[in-house]
């Protein structure tokens, strides 16, 4: 009953975020380009022009845009498409499936690369005694995505020719880079996370009492580190749920974040408002799974969170 | 060693996992199934959008719709779904329909489908891009089933090359409430659409109820693919047969390993309108940095052979070309002298803005500036705000607004001319003031019968656009796209790629 309780007011809270998210949305988008413009082009008619914004209600003060915008989407809607002239969520629809069918392939890809590397690597340096585990990661982490994407295009698909370079085919390349990009960033704050752990006294005993690193990790270290992996991997998941565009873009993957890139470039409010209001509360909504996983996994956090 | 034997196990899964979680066969054998796949971007948009009336998406639209009139290679027009077209008086074009053709409905076609598409463009709040093309136009008149007359508020001989660019909609299908035609396409072309996967591509079927020749593939894939290497790979990895939108030196390494290259005539011009002011106000400034430009310099190293030098607002196979801009001009003393003359402070202070495609050129001219007393500095921006007029005129600083557009597959001078010089000049916004004898010599250029008479109105707007430049007119960059061994490709000149001349390629 508690937990409910603590999970409504998460919602609650999740809500107002969205609000909010949408109002920064709103009002930073008056300052990108004029969408008429960047519809019918510089040489357009004056006619043209002139209908087009009464069309699309952009010759009205900005407050009543304002207030018939969130009125709108209080009742569930975002309007037609600046672009395409067509609902909003008939656009952002599609791309919302591709990206959560895209993340949910490189989720598990990311952590089982956060603990293949993060693990490993810090199971070899409790062996050798030495740390340098942070120099591979880093170098790796420091890959652009672009060039990672690139390579993998040139070697799995032209090479290799395990899937097709673009298109929803592409997918298991597009989550194999976005998995391995984001698994190793995990794989760093995982190997910080276990260092921090293998100094503590207890860690120390149980190395001291001749007990090997593998046990130690096993025993004493993943079940704590998985807490603070868990909680990286709700804000990974968030972040990927938003779309990545660099990917994207390469394996011509119909996502939402070349939608909403394109939808900034011109200013199409609805298909903003409608692309922010799913990634916000999806983001909202696995921050909230993550947290109920990490009282799951540390029962001593369930005090602290629930109260 | 059990975390050891788990860890070499997540790897073999890692990468089984990845690998091999693809949708069955991720090599498509080129023809095998009848199927054409080509990869491209610049005409077929992101597909996030198929509105056939937008006339971005003018792959797609071709092969679904039919247009009344087709350019040849040779510059003429020929039948399509207009079997005759004639001039009746001076403000008036007939054209007579073709019978028997019906739409993939299995719908007639007639005279009131073609009216009420124009009737649909020429209504501004429908923004359709067509517009533009048949401004003059007032009205479309059926005058029976089979003849159809377009009335213009002044005389246009040049209509009918303007009209064979649009695309001929069902009249049932445009009177419906759910705007049906944006999504659901339905002409009376060679291929009928079969699926559309939005944001990714368009599969089109070959219609066996087509009135024309039968196309040779029995279905073709559009794939939208923004980034000009996964183009690429779609190539080599044989996954298309034919990709657009190809880099000079893609074309080296496609034409290294078999492949082949194909090109079609521009249909862009690449240009730098002039934002007048500061130093930019002044016209000596302007004709400076002409001069300081080496148009062949910027040809020959950004595209190779992929690209022409501007010489005029229109490549020279266009209609209404004069050729008024030598590539002799590029003269730096001439430049330097014209800076002296205009009493500016050197180097003078601007900047280039312009988008990610067009990067390589703004440096070169950014550096070639530089020779003759300016200091540019290049500004990347998205393209579709290019021209947002909050973001021109915020600031102080001259600038440059670097761009290809104007898509011109009518190779005819009059659009880029009227948008450039005419009374409606969108440089207005930029501190242009068109000549006052312009719109004049717009008007006899579109009523006149002689091509001798359009070239001399043509001549005449450049020229007071090289006394007084609202622009530097760049180069015209060719359609290059590659092609797959054992496809091959028979150029149409028409600034389009034309999958009727596309096939397997035969001996000899």
């Amino acid at each position: 009953m508690v937990a409910l309780g603590w999970a409504l007011r998460r919602l609650a809270f999740g809500a107002v975020g969205v609000v909010v998210a949408l109002t920064i949305v709103f009002l930073g988008a008056q300052r990108l380009t004029d969408p008429v413009t960047a519809r019918l082009g510089p040489d357009a008619p004056h006619s043209q022009v002139v209908a087009l914004r009464h069309e699309l209600g952009l010759d009205r003060p900005l407050a009543v845009q304002a207030a018939d915008t969130a009125s709108n989407i209080v009742r569930g809607r975002f309007g037609d498409s600046y672009q395409f002239s067509r609902p909003a969520g008939q656009i952002v629809g599609p791309a919302v499936v591709a990206t959560l069918a895209l993340t949910i392939r490189a989720l598990p890809l990311s952590l089982a690369v956060a603990l293949l590397l993060g693990v490993g690597l810090t199971l070899v340096e409790l062996k050798i005694g030495h740390r340098f585990a942070g120099t591979p990661l880093l170098i790796l982490a420091s890959v652009p995505t672009f060039v990672a994407a690139v390579l993998v295009v040139q070697i799995l698909a032209v090479q290799l020719g395990l899937a097709p370079p673009s298109g929803t085919g592409a997918r298991p390349l597009a989550a194999l880079v976005l998995g391995a990009a984001s698994g190793v960033q995990l794989a760093l704050l995982l190997g910080d996370r276990l260092h921090e752990l293998a100094r503590e006294p207890y860690v120390l005993a149980a190395l001291t009492r001749g007990l090997r690193p593998g046990a130690v990790v096993r025993r004493h270290l993943l079940r704590p580190a998985g807490v603070q992996l868990s909680s990286f991997a709700a804000l990974e998941a968030g972040y990927l749920l938003g779309g990545a565009l660099v990917i994207e873009t390469v394996f011509a993957y119909p996502g939402i974040g070349r939608l909403a890139v394109g939808a900034a470039e011109f200013r199409d409010l609805p298909i903003l408002l409608s692309a922010a209001s799913v990634s916000a509360a999806a983001f909202l909504l696995v921050r909230l799974v993550g947290d109920l996983a990490l009282v799951a996994l540390d029962p001593r956090i369930r005090d602290g969170l629930f109260t | 060693m059990r975390l050891r034997v788990g860890l070499a196990a997540a790897s073999v899964v890692l990468v089984m996992a990845a690998a091999g979680c693809g949708s069955g066969s991720a090599r498509q054998v080129p023809g095998s199934s009848g199927q054409l796949v080509v990869s491209m971007f610049s005409e077929s948009g992101d597909l996030v959008d198929i509105n056939p009336i937008a006339d971005h998406i003018p792959m797609p639209g071709a092969l679904i719709y039919d247009t009344l009139l087709r350019r040849t290679a040779s510059g003429g027009l020929e039948p399509r779904l207009a079997t005759g077209w004639k001039a009746t008086d001076a403000k008036t074009w007939r054209f007579t329909l073709r019978r028997g053709v019906t739409f993939q409905d299995g719908s007639s076609f007639d005279a009131n489908d073609v009216a009420t598409t124009m009737h649909y463009i020429l209504k501004p709040a429908n923004s359709s891009g067509y517009l533009r093309f048949i401004r003059s136009v007032t009205k479309v008149v059926v005058v029976d089933p089979n003849t159809v007359d377009f009335v213009s508020s002044v005389p246009n001989n040049l209509l009918p090359d303007y009209v064979n660019q649009i695309p001929i909609l069902s009249g049932n299908q445009l009177g419906t409430a759910h705007d049906d035609h944006k999504t659901r396409l339905m002409g009376t072309g060679p291929y009928a659409l079969a699926k559309w996967k939005q944001g990714e591509s368009v599969l089109v079927k070959r219609n066996d109820a087509y009135w024309g020749d039968r196309p040779h593939y029995a279905a073709v894939l559009l794939k939208a693919v923004p980034e000009p290497s996964t183009r690429l790979a779609d190539l080599q990895s044989r996954n298309a047969q034919v990709i657009a939108d190809v880099l000079p030196e893609q074309a080296k390494l496609l034409q290294s390993q078999g492949a082949s290259v194909a090109t079609e005539p521009a249909v862009e011009t690449a240009y730098a309108a002039f934002v007048q002011r500061g130093a930019f106000a002044n016209v000596k400034v302007r004709q400076a940095l002409y001069h300081a430009i080496d148009r062949k310099a910027i040809v020959d190293t950004v595209f190779g052979k992929y690209a022409e030098p501007a010489t005029s607002v229109v490549p020279s196979n266009s209609q209404g070309y004069a050729k008024v801009f030598p590539q002799s001009d590029f003269d730096v003393g001439q430049s330097r002298r014209l800076l002296a003359e205009a009493s500016v402070t050197t180097p003078v202070v601007g900047e280039i803005d312009t988008f990610p495609s067009m990067s390589s050129v703004a440096e070169l001219v950014r550096q070639q500036a530089q020779q003759a007393g300016f200091d540019l500095k290049v500004t990347i921006v998205p393209q579709a705000q290019l021209f947002d007029l909050k973001r021109v005129k915020a600031g102080t600083v001259p600038r440059l607004l670097m761009s290809t557009s104007l898509d011109n597959r009518m190779f005819d001078a009059y659009r880029p001319l009227e948008s450039f010089f005419g009374a409606q000049s969108f440089f207005a916004d930029f501190g242009y003031r068109p000549h006052p004898d312009n719109q004049q010599r717009l008007d006899s250029y579109l009523g006149a019968t002689d091509p001798a008479v359009r070239q001399a109105m043509s001549m005449q707007m450049q020229k007071t656009a090289q006394s007084d430049p609202p622009a530097l007119w760049l180069y015209f960059p060719t359609l290059v796209y590659g092609i797959a061994k054992g496809t091959c490709y028979d150029p149409a000149g028409t600034g389009q790629l034309r999958l009727d001349r596309l096939g397997p390629c035969t001996a000899g």
